[in-house]
């Protein structure tokens, strides 16, 4: 479940079952000290965020990027931020698409052009969350995540989406959009010194692909080694139980927790 | 009337130059394009004629559906040319299959403009032209006679009046402006994508060559393929078993059917290398996608029987191939066991499988067995999968009254038997 700040209402994470993207309310780090009961009004944005997503979920389906447009923007008014969207609503709303195309009422075709879709709405967004990037991150260049995908996973918009997440909360962090060879990727790590890799995995038998990057990394010099986390939908939807050397992340709201552990180590 | 097809050739007509140059023909032309680079080129265009060709016999657009009605289907063509090489041992290029992959996304996702099929298939039907003046140099390269091909050059001798007949159906289309610039961006796109496929094609390396699903099925995108020769031989015949257990997957999926179970057949396998629970959870992924299709789980439980009695003989000291498998098989018994634990199923299934044997017409071979599992499956939590198998046993179109009564019989029964769903 997506858990969304009733304080603040900014996504701040994820609650088992993590393969259910229905909306729930907490409170995050930053609010708590403030805040302890929650209110009718919580219920009322709950209601807004469900309806965001629902009528997201429609323009996809028309591909009606106009339509994608006004919501996001209709949406600022309820202090929904944009980057919220994309990673409190559109991640899943692409999780979701995999789901029906599953569950058979959604053709390959559909899928393809729900993706393309939600890389246009990615797109749109991103030059607004640009504008209001915090001061103190990157705008862009290397990070202290670096995130990829895993070899033969050609989904990079999940990691942008993420990265994006990721330097709002005050995480420098760099999405490689497209596929990376081993020795490339080796030379990357051993120039920017990430602290945290995140692999995104779609399917199982990407962990082979994912275990050579772990040997092949293992052998730079400590001090150079980031700390290697596994996600994407072969984690979330436990399609992989472990992989060596890695671990493997179903709530990105754990992200800032293992980040700050690598920054204290 | 539009000069459309004059349009189209205009924009393009400088990458056609620059494809024509590629060593890929260049070797053609002398007689010295290696078999494998012609084999791989093949699977590229099957992959990119199976996507187009599905999307134009599902678009809207009347205009448009008429204009793909003047061009034959190629896939069958290239089915059987591939048949006709004895492909399925040949590895693939693998550059070459990526880009036919990432175009064949392309055209998907932009599929719902049907200008974006348009062009396209200006593309695919002008290299008809070429392909007819380059057949006798591809039936050489490949060791073939020339009679032994049948996509390059399909219209044969009249592909000249096929040519004039498509364009001037082009420019019927009465396309000009924008809508004029779409159809030309979509079959420039295409044509780079082709040069980019023939400039990996040849000349390429040997670290470049792997076995890839999309020999085996055109349709399958891009997913985990066993690399050994022997295990793919063992899948194809795993899969073959499966197919001829259920005579209703060829009832109901025919050509496609046949070949998905061949590539599903191919991913089982290489999923055998996975670990126990890894293995056992993509069983878990694949019978959920399957049975929301109308594939109930008793006909993958049936083809993983085969895979593993193969594994057993093939592969007999390598017991941790078997392990997920069983480790799912035996999670399929005990579900099975706790829904009908009193073995009331199985004696509906015996009972209706009599009585739709004897009903008029020509039936299907273990339906009862097939609903039966259908209404397992959506009893163990996957939705829609007793509707992916209600609607077709029941179409009226296809079986006699006696059949859908006794069909809709068996189901009552079930619900039943069954009690309530939780």
């Amino acid at each position: 479940m997506l858990i969304w700040c009733s304080y603040c209402q900014h996504f701040y994470g994820e609650a088992a079952p993590y393969d259910n993207f229905t909306i729930t309310h907490g409170i995050c780090a930053t609010c708590e000290p403030t805040v302890f009961t929650l209110a009718d009004a919580d219920i009322a944005h709950a209601r807004v965020l469900k309806a965001i997503q629902e009528r997201l979920f429609e323009a996809g389906s028309r591909s009606d990027l106009g339509a994608a447009r006004r919501i996001i923007e209709a949406s600022r008014q309820f202090n929904v931020r944009e980057v919220d969207i994309l990673v409190g609503i559109m991640a899943p709303m692409l999780f979701q698409i995999g789901e029906d195309w599953k569950y058979g009422p959604v053709s390959v075709t559909e899928e393809h052009r729900f993706t393309v879709f939600c890389e246009k709405v990615l797109d749109l967004v991103g030059a607004r969350i640009a504008a209001v990037m915090p001061a103190d991150a990157p705008p862009s260049g290397p990070g202290e995540v670096l995130l990829i995908t895993a070899p033969g996973n050609r989904h990079t918009l999940g990691v942008r989406i993420l990265a994006l997440w990721l330097i709002h909360n005050g995480m420098p962090a760099w999405a490689i959009d497209g596929p990376l060879d081993i020795e490339a990727l080796v030379a990357l790590v051993g120039r920017t010194r990430p602290r945290l890799l995140l692999v995104s995995m779609a399917l199982a038998e990407q962990a082979a692909g994912i275990a050579a990057i772990i040997r092949r990394l293992s052998a730079l010099p400590d001090g150079a080694r980031p700390r290697i986390l596994v996600g994407g939908y072969a984690v979330k939807m436990q399609l992989v139980t472990a992989i060596p050397g890695a671990d493997l992340l179903t709530d990105i709201g754990r992200l800032k927790q293992i980040y700050e552990e690598t920054s204290a180590a | 009337m539009t000069d459309l097809h004059g349009r189209l050739r205009t924009a393009t007509i400088a990458l056609h130059d620059q494809l024509e140059a590629l060593p890929f023909f260049q070797a053609l032309r002398a007689g010295e394009l290696p078999g494998l680079a012609i084999v791989s080129f093949l699977r590229c265009l099957a992959i990119l004629h199976a996507v187009l060709e599905g999307e134009l016999a599902r678009t809207a657009d009347p205009a448009v559906a008429a204009l793909a009605r003047h061009a034959r289907p190629k896939l069958p063509l290239l089915a059987a040319d591939l048949e006709a090489v004895g492909a399925p041992d040949m590895p693939s290029v693998m550059p070459a299959i990526g880009a036919a992959l990432d175009h064949g996304a392309e055209i998907l996702a932009g599929a719902a403009d049907p200008l974006n099929l348009v062009g396209a298939l200006y593309v695919f039907e002008g290299s008809q032209n070429g392909g007819f003046a380059l057949k006798s140099a591809y039936a050489s390269c490949l060791g073939l006679r020339e009679d032994q091909l049948t996509y390059f050059g399909c219209y044969g001798a009249g592909t000249a009046a096929h040519w004039h007949a498509f364009s001037d159906a082009l420019n019927v289309l009465g396309l000009e402006g924008e809508p004029a610039d779409r159809a030309a961006q979509a079959a420039v796109r295409c044509f780079a994508r082709l040069g980019t496929i023939c400039a990996a094609l040849h000349p390429y390396a040997a670290a470049d060559l792997r076995h890839h699903v999309t020999a085996i099925n055109f349709w399958a995108g891009d997913h985990a393929m066993p690399q050994d020769p022997l295990e793919i031989g063992l899948a194809l015949r795993a899969g073959r078993t499966a197919w001829e257990q259920y005579p209703y997957l060829e009832q109901r999926f025919a050509e496609r059917g046949r070949r998905f179970t061949s590539s599903d057949s191919c991913w089982l396998v290489a999923l055998a290398r996975q670990p126990a629970a890894t293995a056992c959870g993509n069983l878990g992924w694949l019978r959920t996608v399957l049975a929301s299709r109308g594939i109930p789980t008793v006909i993958l439980a049936a083809h993983l029987r085969a895979i593993l009695q193969a594994l057993a003989v093939e592969f007999a000291g390598e017991a941790g191939m078997r392990a997920g498998f069983e480790r799912f098989l035996s999670a399929l018994d005990a579900e099975r066991q706790a829904l009908d634990g009193a073995g009331m199923v199985a004696r509906l299934v015996d009972r209706f499988d009599r009585r739709l044997r004897g009903c008029a017409g020509p039936g299907v071979d273990s339906a009862a067995q097939l609903i039966a599992s259908a209404w397992i499956d959506e009893r163990s939590g996957i939705a829609g999968a007793l509707a992916a198998v209600r609607g077709w046993f029941t179409d009226a179109e296809r079986f006699p009254n006696d059949w859908i009564a006794a069909v809709n019989a068996l189901l009552a029964a079930l619900d039943r038997a069954g009690g309530p769903p939780c």
